[in-house]
């Protein structure tokens, strides 16, 4: 009972606050917004499309192929479009790819295609200082004489607004520039089309996607059956390694905070030690659970919403990729090495904070155990290039670091064998942790001692 | 049956390495009264009361507190402890309510009781507001009352006048004497004589981790010297040779040619014998005023400054 009452007090000290909500909110609001505030801007007409004017001064007839470029839906957006599952989905997407951010206006005055390039660049020099003029954006095509004869292409704007128009014709200009090219040496169109597009194939093969044979979609899917849990069990790996650390931290603080005010020996004159530990760190796990709770309950919805734009390929292989992580046989492992970890450094974190009247202290007693923990934080970073690394698998068996580098183990396919044995080496690693914290808890937050390894080496005999 | 004492310790040491911070301590406090736990700064008290508590084991000896550990019957003591601590950010009915749920008390009998005390103590308007906006002084009430709501049936306060100004250590007192009246037993601890010499049956003086004294006021002032003044045509053969006179010292010239003397007399020896002895000796005696020993004398003998006599 005194234990739920001090975790009640410990979970409402967080959530009472303004900034836990707000630090809470930040990350849900930036993903809802990265996917619902440009569906908003297309759907509220968003702001006007440039308008674009095309000089051409090659001769070589480039204005329609520009032209039909800059009036042509985004392909990404029509691709969806047309693969969209559900009627509101395709409504959406019509919308969006009905939008246009270039209009094509005919040339302003003073501009004509006969003209020369220099006479060309000084009236728009002047055009575009000019307040009330009909247009934004120039684009003049000319051709380059030396070193070799070849097309080139001035974007003209009022001031520099980034490279959106360049970026949005980069490809068609360098295919203009490819059959130029083509036209000038005497080559087929169409075969200097093929050479610039032709690409070679090539595959990453395991007997599941060989099996898959010649189908793309089902050899990306297989891929994905294969490959997929082992980085999902990488970010996993982080997310628990993150979620530990902070939450460690946040108890640390805690604590530092009630022995420099003297609360804690108040507490420990109405409740055991042992009590009071328990509570904090189901206190601050409740805390814990909240912000996934929120989180989860925003992805979800976020990933409900997605799914609707989804083509059926695409929702195909997101629910192959759920289905491989997804698993009772992986669920339970991964909480479980969650909550030893969470339990191991939580208690460790508590009983220093117990000995520490400031941060300053603390930060000199957390030098090693950052160290320890900056391990498997490093080790990931080398899973992330090379997935079956046996460095990985060898640490996964120090218990201190099997939360961290287990949840990657798991998804991985390690045999249940392995991680029953890590569970149970974590288990007694996290008993023996639990009862050294308790002491040395009572120790410190009792004590107007400092803290010394000798005196925690001393903890343990007796 | 129960006993008659609320606490009792029998032989109980405590050592902090080589250093010794209580030395064979023993001494019982009887239910339902209010006994002073005296002693100049570093003579043990602290130590002792964390004993007393479960908070710490002793060394050697035994502490029995409500008939039992002091470590299973928490929920039945009351301790203020010497520095005050609340958290900053509750008001203090949520810190009341709090303290007397981990003393086994429900939430809506506490918060009821905490906004009486609260009320009664004069801090009705601030029941709502972070503990952080308080005065010193206030916070400690709210201390006080998280130490006492749950009805406590031992209540240890350590230091509990330190930071009071003069009216609100009235208000303590009484407090102090209403907690006896209903039957609680209370044990504070001070350096301050006086407030013990105005609330405590009993006292215990402690003085580098040892026991000094132990029994009731009248005992302790027993154990000082007591002085008489005497102003007269006296020499000082005259008032040396007085009975129980132990030390006579010289108080310079008075008026009239007469002169003023302080005479000590010897630990227990009361001043009748010496004046029955002036009077009847047809001594020219002006004027003489007897002065009994306070708490604070008999203090700073048996402690004998802070070394054990």
């Amino acid at each position: 009972m005194k234990t739920l009452l001090i975790a009640r007090r410990e979970y409402l000290a967080f959530v009472k606050t303004v900034g836990f909500w707000l630090s809470l909110l930040v990350l849900p609001v930036l993903m809802a917004g990265s996917v619902f505030i440009p569906i908003l801007m297309s759907r509220s007409g968003g702001e006007e499309a440039s308008r674009v004017a095309i000089l051409d001064l090659s001769g070589e007839n480039l204005t329609p192929s520009l032209q039909a470029r800059l009036d042509r839906p985004d392909p990404a957006v029509s691709a969806l479009h047309e693969a969209a599952p559900s009627v509101s989905a395709r409504q959406a997407l019509r919308q969006m790819a009905s939008r246009r951010d270039y209009q094509v206006v005919a040339l302003p005055a003073g501009l004509t295609p006969d003209m020369t390039r220099e006479a060309a660049e000084a009236r728009l020099s002047q055009l575009m200082q000019t307040e009330t003029r009909s247009v934004d954006q120039v684009i003049v095509a000319y051709v380059e004489k030396t070193p070799e004869p070849h097309l080139a292409f001035d974007l003209w704007s009022s001031q520099t607004k980034g490279k959106s128009l360049e970026d949005y014709l980069r490809g068609d200009l360098h295919a203009l520039q490819s059959a130029y090219l083509a036209k000038q040496k005497g080559v087929d169109p169409q075969v200097a089309t093929a050479l610039r597009e032709t690409r070679a194939d090539i595959r990453s093969l395991t007997p599941a996607i060989a099996a898959a044979g010649a189908d793309e979609k089902a050899s990306f899917t297989e891929t994905l059956r294969e490959n997929g849990p082992h980085f999902v069990g990488i970010v996993l790996s982080y997310l628990t390694w993150m979620s530990i650390f902070s939450s460690s931290v946040i108890l640390l603080s805690g604590v530092i905070e009630e022995k420099s005010s003297r609360v804690l020996e108040v507490l420990l004159t109405s409740a055991p030690a042992s009590s009071l530990l328990v509570g904090k760190v189901l206190g601050v796990f409740m805390v814990l659970l909240t912000v996934a709770g929120l989180w989860s309950a925003v992805a979800a919805g976020i990933m409900g919403y997605g799914l609707a734009f989804m083509p059926p390929d695409m929702m195909n292989n997101v629910h192959v990729l759920a289905g491989a992580v997804f698993k009772v046989e992986t669920i339970v492992p991964m909480l479980l090495f969650f909550v030893g970890g969470y339990l191991m450094y939580g208690i460790t974190f508590i009983a220093i904070g117990s000995f520490c009247e400031t941060q300053k202290e603390a930060q000199a007693i957390m030098g090693p155990i950052v160290v320890v923990l900056m391990i498997p934080m490093m080790s990931l970073q080398a899973a992330l290039m090379s997935p079956d690394l046996p460095l990985i698998r060898y640490l996964s068996w120090v218990p201190l670091f099997t939360p961290f580098l287990m949840p990657l183990r798991v998804l991985g396919g390690a045999p249940w064998w392995e991680i029953l044995a890590t569970l149970a080496g974590m288990g007694a690693m996290a008993w023996l942790m639990i009862r050294l914290g308790a002491r040395a808890f009572k120790q410190g937050a009792l004590g107007g001692g400092k803290f010394s390894w000798k005196a925690l080496m001393g903890l343990s005999k007796a | 049956m129960a006993s008659d004492y609320a606490l009792s310790l029998d032989g109980v040491s405590k050592y902090y390495g080589d250093f010794a911070a209580v030395r064979d301590l023993s001494f019982r406090v009887p239910r339902g009264s209010i006994c002073g736990f005296l002693g100049p700064n570093g003579a043990g008290k602290t130590s002792s009361v964390r004993m007393m508590l479960g908070l710490s084991q002793p060394s050697a000896g035994t502490i029995t507190v409500l008939g039992g550990d002091g470590a299973k019957v928490l929920d039945r003591i009351g301790f203020l402890p010497e520095e005050r601590g609340l958290y900053r950010k509750m008001s203090p009915v949520d810190m009341i309510v709090f303290l007397a749920g981990l003393k086994g008390m429900k939430a809506s009998a506490a918060r009821k009781r905490a906004i009486e005390l609260l009320t009664a103590q004069g801090l009705g308007d601030f029941m709502y507001k972070p503990i952080k906006s308080l005065s010193k002084g206030m916070s400690q009430k709210v201390q006080l009352i998280g130490c006492l709501v749950h009805d406590p049936e031992l209540v240890i306060l350590d230091e509990p006048f330190s930071g009071l100004d003069p009216v609100n250590q009235q208000g303590l007192e009484d407090m102090i004497r209403d907690l006896a009246k209903r039957g609680a037993t209370v044990l504070f601890s001070t350096h301050v004589m006086a407030h013990a010499e105005r609330l405590c049956e009993n006292v215990v003086m402690l003085t580098k981790g040892r026991k000094v004294f132990e029994g009731t006021l009248r005992q302790a002032r027993e154990r000082a010297p007591r002085y008489l003044e005497l102003e007269g045509v006296l020499n000082r053969e005259q008032v040396t040779g007085l009975p129980g006179v132990s030390e006579v010292i010289d108080g310079g010239a008075g008026e009239e040619g007469t002169h003023r003397w302080r005479l000590r007399f010897l630990p227990g020896v009361t001043p009748n014998e010496a004046l029955k002895t002036v009077l009847v000796g047809g001594l020219d005696v002006r004027r003489f005023e007897a002065h009994e020993p306070t708490l604070h004398d008999a203090f700073i003998v048996l402690t004998n400054g802070g070394e054990p006599a």
